[in-house]
């Protein structure tokens, strides 16, 4: 092979050498039979005559030369390839079951690549994104995704103290904000960022501008910039745009700028304002994230250095370990997600690795039934060589239906999976494109030939007279299926692993999901308002518009209750920091909710008393804690009566409430988790709190039988006391719990997906080693049951094999299953990556695949009659 | 001399590997030597040596030296692979085989059958 893919190159590189080569030999012939013509006797004239026509048609003879070295080459590929063609379309049984095979194997890692594509390996779409980075917070080597968000202070001495860095600040926190505009009206995406931002990432606006200094402080010019979806579709495409003002949250901006199509911010984003970094309110918090870009000879290394020396100004003495380091800014979009893309990665390997074990057993399956027809063929002469690659040939042909059968599949699946993933709301373009495609081929053909190129060796190397002998009989079998039950073992094997994981993962979101939420979430429904709105930055006019709508909910036919909360159960509430009276620093949540809330949500007392009318705003400032600060805070402690400083008062607690689970936001907790929270009623709200409406929605919380009666409820009485504030969000708490837990559900989902199509190409394997032995042996089974055995006896015999087999493939993913599920630690919550009842289940659900896989095809020995098969 | 018969079909390869394997020889010389080796019963057709020489170079049977022939002009010399040691082998003895057989079934007399 290696010999003819030599002459074949050299055929191409050195042409002019080779025809030379022929030439000087074919002249030098001539010459010498001219030579022993002329000593014959002949005159030179006669014998050159002579020469040529003994010689014969030179320029055939050349031509034959040449097609004997290297065209012959890919002649016969094409002849071959052809063969493989006609091979597949004359057994369209098998090929469907191949084809099929490799399309949902293929398919599914090309979805999935085409997500760990887009999310980790395909460059950023900025010019040079290799020299674009955010800066992060590492306590060790490795800055993490999680902590690269900073204060005002901080910004400030980063951007006036790295001179290897462009920077720009901006803020990851996207709201949906409301829009009108002469003729139009919308809910739109939200960005906030400082002034160069769009410059560091490297992509000027189509039209217009950037946000100018004097924009991006506070005070300044209220602009804007569209993203060119929304320029398009709500202002519709208008030319005259720039300049236009519009009202975003009720308060006009001026649009200087649309951003070229196709542009992604580092959230999904569709407009974008001026973030107007600062020192105190929303900049006293770590609040912002800092993009930065090389500049042009400057370093990585230098970079950090001079992050080193901000250190003091950045942190103070009291965090030693941290500090500031530029991070990749693919690695910071990716985040958290890496490590569940990975191992999602790997399970659809595994997909891929089952589905060709499979292909494998049917190659060989195929290749042992052809066996008497290769060995015919040798016996004739023909060599090793081109039945293998006859074989090949098959495979290759299989290989190439599969991938364009796979494409099809991966682009449906794929639809699928954004569906799921965009829950998520990732800032990466996911999509099919030459890229994924070309991995895609280079897998199905990859496969296809590797796989066939064991059974088509064990082929090549037949014992002739053996499969000659046989064929006749056909009772064989036994000694050469070794291959093929290794092969199912292993896949079963596999199934198990996967399986495993699945169940593990979805057992974990079943426990976040449904563990003891604290409340009663059937008939609430809730909507949302956003009041980052110029008419509310007065604690008296929030609180009027609470109490006012509040009152009209619950006037409505059909409700039971209303009540308000800055955030709902699920979502991440306000982490502030505050101190306790022996003067430890902690973190907790803080929600203000209006006094019928606990009422609301069925949520119980355990001590004290709730908020009554009587909290008001000039009465003592009050709080409810929940149990789980009881045990953070005060350690035990009796907490009725202590205070905390909360936004510059001093807050005593009046109560203590049931556990309600939220998204922590802080510390470690899982996912959705019970966290250390106190309540203060909505009466108390002072004027310093309502900077927090920048990044906190509050919600209506309504208890009704009926959803659209509660949506309709606050709809009307929101616009009856202020007509120009839009409800948004109408959800119930299954949405909102399923928006909490995306991320688990879309492992789980997936997981499970991929798990199911393992069992399933499992079964599919398993029962087609039982239906070929079968067919193999219908021969053998026909004398046996003349010669008195049962059919019921036949069908045990033949299916037990399949069985035996599982078993053992069980018992090796038992062993193996709990130590790949290890890999899963970080992801599961209330349920051990060894746990025994979910492994139990998986080898029962397995082991009844296996049996109705292995009795399923031996029953087709029911049909058989011995009559007629001993006639034969 | 006894009238020429042309070679049986896939015979050809057999003896030039045959020719080559007393000593490396040229294109020209394999010619002579089939016919001097034959008593110039085998007459082959002079241009078809050639793309049977090179088909058997690429399957790796033959191997070949530029020299210089006894005219002194170059030329390239074949010899037998270790491969094509083994096929030729190989040949000479289904070869034999055939020989036999066919030596057989001719001699029968109608008393046998």
């Amino acid at each position: 092979m290696w010999r003819r893919f030599r002459s074949a190159w050299q055929l191409w590189t050195r042409n002019d050498e080779f025809e030379t080569e022929l030439d000087a030999e074919i002249s030098a012939h001539l010459a010498e039979h001219e030579e022993a013509l002329v000593a014959a006797g002949m005159s030179r004239d006669d014998a050159r005559r002579r020469a040529r026509a003994d010689f014969g048609p030179a320029s055939t003879i050349r031509q034959e030369c040449r097609e004997a070295t290297a065209f012959s080459i890919a002649a016969a590929f094409l002849r071959d390839l052809r063969y493989g063609f006609r091979l597949l379309h004359r057994s369209p049984g098998f090929a469907a079951v191949a084809v099929i095979t490799l399309a949902l194997c293929i398919g599914a890692n090309t979805a999935v690549f085409s997500v760990v594509d887009a999310v980790l390996f395909r460059p950023l779409a900025y010019p040079q994104p290799d020299r674009l980075a955010e800066i992060a917070v590492a306590e060790g080597d490795q800055p993490t995704a999680d902590e690269a968000s900073f204060n005002g202070t901080q910004w400030e001495a980063v951007h006036a103290g790295t001179p290897a860095l462009e920077t720009a600040v901006f803020s990851d926190w996207g709201t949906n904000v409301n829009i009108v505009s002469a003729g139009a009206a919308a809910t739109l995406k939200q960005q906030r960022v400082g002034m160069g931002f769009f410059h560091v990432l490297g992509v000027s606006p189509l039209k217009g501008r950037e946000l100018h200094a004097d924009e991006d402080r506070k005070g300044g010019p209220s602009v804007a910039i569209l993203s060119y979806p929304a320029w398009k579709s709500t202002f519709a495409g208008n030319e005259n745009i720039l300049g236009r003002s519009i009202l975003i949250r009720g308060e006009p901006h001026t649009v200087v700028g649309v951003m070229p199509d196709g542009f992604r911010s580092t959230i999904p984003a569709e407009v974008w304002t001026p973030l107007r970094p600062s020192r105190d309110g929303e900049g006293s918090g770590e609040n912002y994230g800092i993009m930065a870009r090389l500049k042009p000879e400057a370093s990585w290394a230098q970079a950090n250095v001079q992050l080193d020396v901000l250190h003091g100004a950045m942190f103070g003495p009291s965090a030693p370990r941290e500090h500031a380091r530029v991070a990749p800014l693919q690695a910071i979009l990716a985040g958290g997600l890496r490590r569940p893309l990975l191992i999602l990665w790997g399970a659809v390997g595994i997909v891929l690795l089952i589905g060709c074990v499979n292909l494998a057993g049917l190659l060989l399956a195929r290749a042992t039934v052809r066996g008497s027809e290769i060995a015919t063929r040798m016996a004739l002469g023909g060599g090793g060589g081109p039945i293998l690659r006859q074989l090949t040939a098959e495979a290759i042909a299989l290989g190439v239906y599969g991938a364009a059968a796979g494409v099809v599949a991966g682009t449906m699946m794929l639809t699928g999976l954004r569906n799921q993933a965009s829950t998520l709301d990732l800032p990466f373009d996911i999509r099919i494109d030459a890229r994924v495609v070309a991995v895609t081929l280079a897998i199905a053909l990859g496969a296809a030939i590797l796989f066939s190129l064991y059974p088509a060796l064990r082929l090549s190397r037949l014992p002739l007279s053996a499969v000659l002998a046989e064929s006749g009989t056909r009772i064989a079998g036994r000694t050469h299926h070794w291959g093929r039950r290794v092969l199912v073992l292993t896949e079963v094997c596999l199934s198990v692993v996967l399986l495993f994981s699945a169940t593990l993962l979805i057992r974990s979101f079943t426990y976040l999901r449904t563990n003891a939420r604290g409340f009663q979430a059937e008939g609430l429904t809730t909507g949302t308002v956003s009041l980052e709105d110029s008419r509310y930055q007065k604690a008296s006019s929030v609180t009027h518009l609470f109490d006012a709508t509040l009152e009209r909910i619950r006037a409505y036919q059909g409700i039971e209750d209303a009540a308000v909360a800055l955030t709902l159960p699920y979502e991440r509430p306000l982490n502030i920091g505050t101190h306790t009276r022996d003067n430890r620093d902690i973190t907790i949540n803080l929600v203000y909710v209006s006094p019928e809330f606990f009422r609301v949500l069925r949520t119980p007392l355990l001590r004290g008393r709730y908020f009554t009318v009587a909290d008001s705003a000039t009465s003592p400032k009050v709080m409810i804690v929940n149990a789980a600060f009881l045990a953070h805070v005060f350690q035990g402690r009796p907490a009725l009566g202590e205070s905390l400083h909360v936004f510059g008062a001093d807050v005593t607690v009046v109560g203590v409430a049931g556990n309600i689970v939220q998204r922590p936001g802080f510390g470690d907790f899982m996912p959705v988790d019970v966290t250390p929270t106190a309540y203060i009623p909505t009466a108390q709200i002072t004027d310093r709190m309502i900077g927090i409406h920048i990044w906190f929605s509050p919600s209506f919380i309504v208890r009704s039988r009926d959803q659209a009666v509660a949506a309709q409820a606050m709809r009307a009485s929101l616009a009856a006391v202020d007509h120009y504030l839009p409800l948004a969000r109408v959800r119930t708490f299954d949405t909102i719990a399923d928006e909490a837990l995306a991320m688990q559900r879309f492992e789980a989902a997936l997981m499970g997906a991929l798990s199911a199509l393992a069992l399933l190409l499992a079964a599919v394997g398993l029962g087609g080693l039982i239906a070929t032995n079968v067919s193999e042996r219908r021969r053998e089974i026909g004398i046996r049951m003349v010669l008195g055995a049962t059919r019921g006896k036949a069908v045990v015999a033949a299916s037990v094999p399949g069985i035996v087999l599982s078993a053992a493939g069980l018992a090796a993913g038992a062993l193996a299953a709990p130590l790949a599920a290890r890999v899963l630690r970080r992801f599961l919550w209330g349920v051990a990556p060894s746990d025994p009842v979910t492994l139990a289940t998986v080898l029962a659900i397995l082991l009844v695949t296996a049996i109705i896989a292995s009795v399923a095809p031996a029953l087709r020995i029911v049909r058989i009659e011995p009559a007629k098969i001993l006639r034969q | 001399m006894a009238k020429a018969i042309d070679l049986i079909q896939g015979t050809l390869d057999m003896l030039i590997l045959k020719a080559v394997s007393l000593r490396p020889l040229h294109g020209y010389g394999i010619l002579l030597r089939i016919q001097q080796l034959s008593s110039d019963v085998l007459q082959i057709p002079q241009g078809s040596l050639y793309p049977a020489l090179y088909r058997l170079e690429t399957n790796g049977l033959l191997k070949f030296e530029w020299g210089e022939s006894e005219n002194r002009r170059r030329a390239k010399f074949y010899s037998l692979t270790p491969r094509g040691k083994k096929h030729l082998h190989a040949e000479e003895e289904q070869w034999d085989r055939l020989r036999l057989g066919i030596a057989a079934v001719m001699a029968a007399t109608p008393e046998e059958v």
